[in-house]
């Protein structure tokens, strides 16, 4: 390649960049929002109408509510800030491992729980534009005694919005599990966590298929 | 005080995961995530803590539970919540939340008389709205640090800023303010409400212990998102500090 070529190709790159950048760093305009919203507000919905259909199997509604969750959470972009500098360092295969049983982890972990809802209602309050163009979406769980706080952050991706992260009053799962995955690395390595992850996935799993 | 009121206490305070549980007191700030110099004693205590509740709190509160309905416990709860009410009246006006501390003041007088001395709670449903702040939360508005992280043996994740800021809410505890033995009155009475705490919150613990990876550090940091969310009293997860130069949510594509 002729150096004046590469200077060109160098130039170009450096117009996209600054083109990208912005675009990339902006501030979520109303529409992100009320879109995020509306992606947020259908999820509930759907999610809710599992829960009240009456006559379901235990499996059937985990399977259900598995295959809601699973079209609206972006588990790449979530594994990767999970796991934060450690990514850099891990291998693909690693990286995918941990994706697989990270996904696991909590469809077994929250699968197992669903036997709690008891005609609680989700009330969508409002939406926030974050500085690096995520958009917030509050939400309160209505039961019988106060009322619980979660909020969704969630992400354009090729023009959907997936949730990267759920606040529960004030506690960030994405936060909350990265310096577990940060302090099991550090301790143990890569290959340790996802083995971790992996043993308990199981024991999970054979504990609900003993209990049904 | 007794231990199981401490130990139950403690465990109250690292359940944020909770969905249908009540809003229970709790403890901390951010700042303590990456600053846990004494991991190594502070695992220590977090395992004594975890026994005590295996093999004597779990044990009692089941059998508890066994004995009442939950429209009893959750009565016995909103007792000793009413009990405290001095804690949040003051740590309120600590943080001239002036409106706040007189809804306080005005919760206690409904239900103490109409809500029989604090077993029910009329005045949430005339809609007026429980403020609960205690004085480490205080503290924190005031811009004091919280210092290292540290696991108390029976009442669980705190800091030395919390720690302080618990001795006050105990001394602001009607069951001392009206006991000439207060330490005796609080042993006993802490037992009760623990183990009644315990029970109402039996599946949030399994559910804590099921989600995390390693229970220590899923502690330290639940603790401090939330004690950092309540000292806030913030509308909405706000972007959280650069850690290790990676800040949460942005992570630089290769």
């Amino acid at each position: 390649m002729s150096s004046a070529l590469r200077l060109r190709r160098v130039a170009a790159g450096l117009v996209l960049a600054t083109l990208a950048l912005p675009a990339a760093a902006a501030p979520a305009s109303e529409a992100d929002q009320a879109a995020a919203r509306a992606a947020v507000d259908a999820t509930v919905a759907d999610v809710l109408a599992v829960l009240r259909t009456e006559g379901l199997s235990r499996d059937d509604r985990i399977d259900r509510i598995e295959s809601i969750a699973y079209e609206r959470f972006d588990f790449q972009t979530i594994s990767k800030l999970v796991l934060a500098r450690n990514w850099r360092k891990m291998s693909p295969a690693q990286r995918e491992a941990f994706e697989q049983e990270f996904k696991r982890h909590l469809s077994v972990t929250y699968g197992k729980n669903l036997d709690r809802y008891d005609d609680q209602d989700v009330e969508v309050t409002s939406a926030r534009g974050e500085s690096n163009g995520d958009v917030t979406v509050r939400s309160r769980i209505m039961g019988e005694g106060d009322p619980i706080e979660v909020d969704y952050r969630l992400r354009d991706r090729n023009g959907g919005w997936y949730v990267i992260d759920v606040i529960i009053e004030g506690v960030s799962l994405l936060s909350n599990f990265r310096s577990q995955t940060q302090e099991v690395i550090s301790q143990e390595g890569a290959d340790a966590l996802i083995r971790k992850l992996r043993e308990k996935n199981e024991e999970r799993e054979a504990e609900t298929a003993a209990a049904s | 005080m007794s231990r199981t009121r401490l130990a139950a206490l403690s465990l109250a305070l690292l359940l944020p995961l909770a969905v249908g549980c009540v809003k229970y007191p709790n403890h901390w700030d951010r700042e303590t995530q990456g600053n846990d110099p004494f991991e190594n004693q502070n695992r220590a205590v977090f395992e004594f803590n975890e026994d005590l509740d295996t093999y004597v709190l779990d044990p009692v509160a089941s059998g508890w539970e066994f004995i009442t309905f939950e429209g009893l416990r959750e009565s016995v709860q909103k007792f000793f919540i009413n009990l405290a009410f001095p804690r949040r009246f003051f740590a309120n006006l600590g943080q001239a939340e002036g409106r706040a501390a007189m809804d306080e003041l005005g919760r206690f007088l409904l239900n103490t008389t109409v809500g029989i001395g604090g077993l029910f709670d009329p005045a949430t449903h005339v809609g007026i709205p429980l403020h609960n702040e205690d004085f480490g939360q205080m503290f924190g508005a005031w811009g004091i640090g919280t210092g290292p992280f540290w696991v108390l043996p029976f009442f669980g994740p705190s800091n030395p800023r919390d720690a302080v800021g618990l001795v006050f809410d105990l001394a602001f505890d009607l069951r001392t303010i009206a006991s000439a033995t207060p330490i005796g009155t609080l042993a006993w009475t802490g037992a009760i409400q623990n183990v009644n705490r315990r029970a109402l919150v039996d599946e949030d613990i399994d559910l804590a212990r099921d989600a995390a990876l390693d229970l220590y550090v899923f502690s330290r940091d639940a603790y401090g998102q939330r004690r950092d969310a309540a000292i806030a009293n913030r509308d909405f997860g706000a972007d959280l500090p650069e850690e290790d130069g990676d800040s949460l949510y942005d992570f630089p594509d290769e």
